[in-house]
């Protein structure tokens, strides 16, 4: 879909891109990543001519960019960068209107879609749409950025470190949304940031920059795995073991667990000999805490016994990932923990055997 | 600005606007109003020419030189800002600063030569000395415009025109329209010079004052030229307050005092 041959882009006596050969596959979500001064913003934008390249040659869709006409090019070419850029003289949905409108489409046309991609970013329409920019909060004006490159449905977006403004806590939920949608859509994405964690969280694949030139090309498990050199090694970091848990969900990893619901044959199923545990839910099977056999039925009452338990910082979620699940585990001390879904209804369970099952078969081959 | 203070600009200007329009066409308010001033004087207007026709000449005057200013200083604070400009934009700021840097009478007395007596030379030093402050008032507003937002307009497929006049400009406007507020009230005040080489307009009565040792045509000049000062003046403000990104940035102003107070609230309640 993209692909680059051999480009180089020169300022003055710096080089600011090296001999880059690189293709983006359709519908694939390529992060480049690397140090500031790694030439990534100016890769990402000489994809839709905003910069020229020096020497090389940028293909789009089978086509040389420079066959075209700049403006062209860009109307199908989604784009959002780090400062957002959002039109402070023009409300909300007229931002996200600008390309449709670029495009001649007609009026009810334009709305509808303002609309629906307001909604897919997750800001009423309603609400939002009339407001100026100047009254949206960071992660708002990120969204209406993401929701504006989108309008006009291109099958290619450009995305130059646009979550690197918003704060962590933001910019993780907006990483996770923004995969929602990706998943959705499944567009051409190439996204630059010099967050690693950020990358390894979003990328299909990670082309990784030094200095203008491409390191290392590859998904982001081989990347963690297999570091091409010891400067992506020291890029990705001492932790990357770590880093790769993180790709790894809990659902793919968690087994069954042993559970029983709190009501009256609980106390004779309970007391028996000691050493095992049981997790129990409520009637709909929500958790409500774990219960060591022989101990809890003997000695006392069991909701009292239920009632002392933090399970909310016990339990993780399905849709967490391994590394997540470690540190819960880590945070209470605990060799298994209860898996639950977003009704906090148990799912099973997880426990260190399985995060090293995953470790060792999430493995890939060089 | 929000809603209810830009009806309240405009209402400020209706009255100022109203009072002048009395003032200039109902002749006996304006002989009321000198007599209020000067109990013991007699033939208290100026008698040459109705005060209409001196405010006519004088709009005349003021109207075309500020409006040529506009277009000449607008036209080359966008030239001056653009890519391919280079030493332009110096050079631009240069002249226009050398042009107010003579007084206007100076200006009046040499083009005389050049261009007669009466309006055109009054015209010609009005517009020189206008030029200033819309010119460097457009380059600023526009060299102000966020360069993340220009950035992000031409990598949208905005075209060069397109991002100048749907973007830069709209965004520059409130700084661009103070520049022409400016040039347009010292305008109104320089012309009563012109009133010395023959151009006429509210200067008149003023000079014919100086001139007669007759202090009510001074102050019936001096009132009227006042009142059309501050007409325009609040004509702007209204004007200033419909741009857009003037009522954006307001809007935002206020969004975060109102977030600010609330923030402050629940600081004193917890």
């Amino acid at each position: 879909m993209i692909k680059f041959e051999g480009v180089s882009r020169s300022f003055g006596a710096q080089r600011a891109v090296d001999d880059l050969s690189l293709e983006v596959r359709e519908r694939e979500l390529c992060v480049l990543v690397g140090p500031s001064g790694a030439g990534k913003s100016t890769v990402l934008r000489m994809i839709n001519r905003l910069v020229e390249p020096s020497s090389g040659r940028i293909m789009v869709g089978g086509r040389d960019v420079r066959s075209r006409r700049p403006e062209d090019l860009r109307r199908g070419i989604g784009y959002v960068i780090q400062g957002v850029g959002l039109f402070p003289h023009l409300s909300v949905s007229d931002n996200v209107a600008v390309v449709p409108e670029l495009l001649g489409w007609e009026r009810r046309r334009v709305e509808a879609r303002v609309n629906e991609m307001l909604e897919l970013v997750g800001l009423e329409p309603g609400r939002y749409g009339r407001r100026w920019p100047s009254e949206l909060s960071g992660g708002e004006a990120q969204r209406v950025g993401v929701a504006r490159a989108l309008a006009s449905d291109p099958p290619i977006l450009l995305m130059d470190e646009p979550f690197s403004a918003v704060d962590p806590i933001n910019r993780l939920r907006l990483q996770k949304e923004f995969l929602e949608i990706q998943r959705a859509l499944r567009k051409t994405v190439v996204f630059v940031t010099h967050d690693v964690d950020e990358a390894i969280r979003l990328a299909d694949r990670i082309a990784l920059l030094r200095l203008g030139r491409l390191v290392q090309y590859d998904a982001p498990e081989v990347v963690l795995e297999h570091p091409a050199d010891a400067f992506v090694a020291g890029f990705v970091g001492a932790d990357r073991a770590l880093k790769r848990l993180s790709r790894l969900s809990v659902r793919d990893w968690m087994h069954e667990a042993r559970s029983a619901r709190l009501d009256e044959s609980l106390s004779a199923l309970l007391c028996g000999e000691e050493g095992d545990y049981w997790w129990i839910t409520d009637e709909s099977g929500r958790l409500l805490g774990s219960l060591d056999r022989g101990l809890a039925s003997c000695h006392g009452d069991i909701r009292e016994l239920l009632a002392g338990q933090r399970t909310e910082d016990m339990a993780v979620s399905a849709d967490a990932n391994i590394r997540d699940a470690l540190s819960a585990m880590l945070g209470s001390s605990a060799r298994t923990i209860p898996v639950v879904d977003r009704e906090f209804r148990l799912l099973g369970e997880i426990g260190l055997p399985d995060i090293e099952r995953a470790a060792e078969n999430g493995r890939v081959e060089p | 600005m929000n809603g209810r203070s830009r009806i309240a600009a405009w209402l400020r200007f209706g009255l100022i606007a109203g009072a002048f329009l009395v003032l200039v066409f109902v002749p006996p308010a304006l002989r009321g109003l000198l007599a209020l001033l000067f109990p013991n004087g007699s033939n208290l207007l100026y008698p040459r020419a109705d005060i209409s026709l001196l405010v006519g000449e004088h709009v005349a005057m003021s109207a075309i030189s500020s409006l040529l200013a506009a277009v000449v200083g607008i036209a080359a604070g966008i030239t001056a800002t653009r890519p391919w400009a280079g030493s332009f934009a110096l050079v631009a700021d240069r002249l226009a600063a050398a042009g107010q840097t003579i007084p206007p009478a100076a200006v009046l007395v040499l083009s005389v030569p050049a261009l007669g007596f009466g309006l055109a030379p009054t015209v010609a030093a009005l517009f020189l000395y206008s030029i200033l402050p819309i010119l460097r008032n457009t380059m600023s507003g526009l060299a102000g415009v966020d360069r993340d937002v220009v950035e992000a307009a031409a990598g949208m497929g905005m075209g060069p025109l397109s991002i100048l006049f749907k973007v830069e400009l709209p965004l520059a406007a409130p700084v661009i329209i103070a520049g022409i507020r400016t040039a347009v009230i010292v305008n109104i005040g320089t012309a009563t010079i012109g009133a010395t080489i023959g151009a006429g307009g509210l200067g008149a009565p003023i000079i014919a004052g100086l001139v007669n040792q007759k202090p009510s045509f001074l102050a019936e000049g001096a009132l009227v030229v006042a009142l059309l000062a501050l007409v325009l003046d609040s004509l702007f403000a209204a004007i200033a307050g419909e741009l857009p990104a003037q009522r954006a940035t307001q809007r935002a102003a206020a969004h975060q005092a109102a977030a600010q107070a609330a923030s402050t609230t629940t600081g004193t309640t917890s």
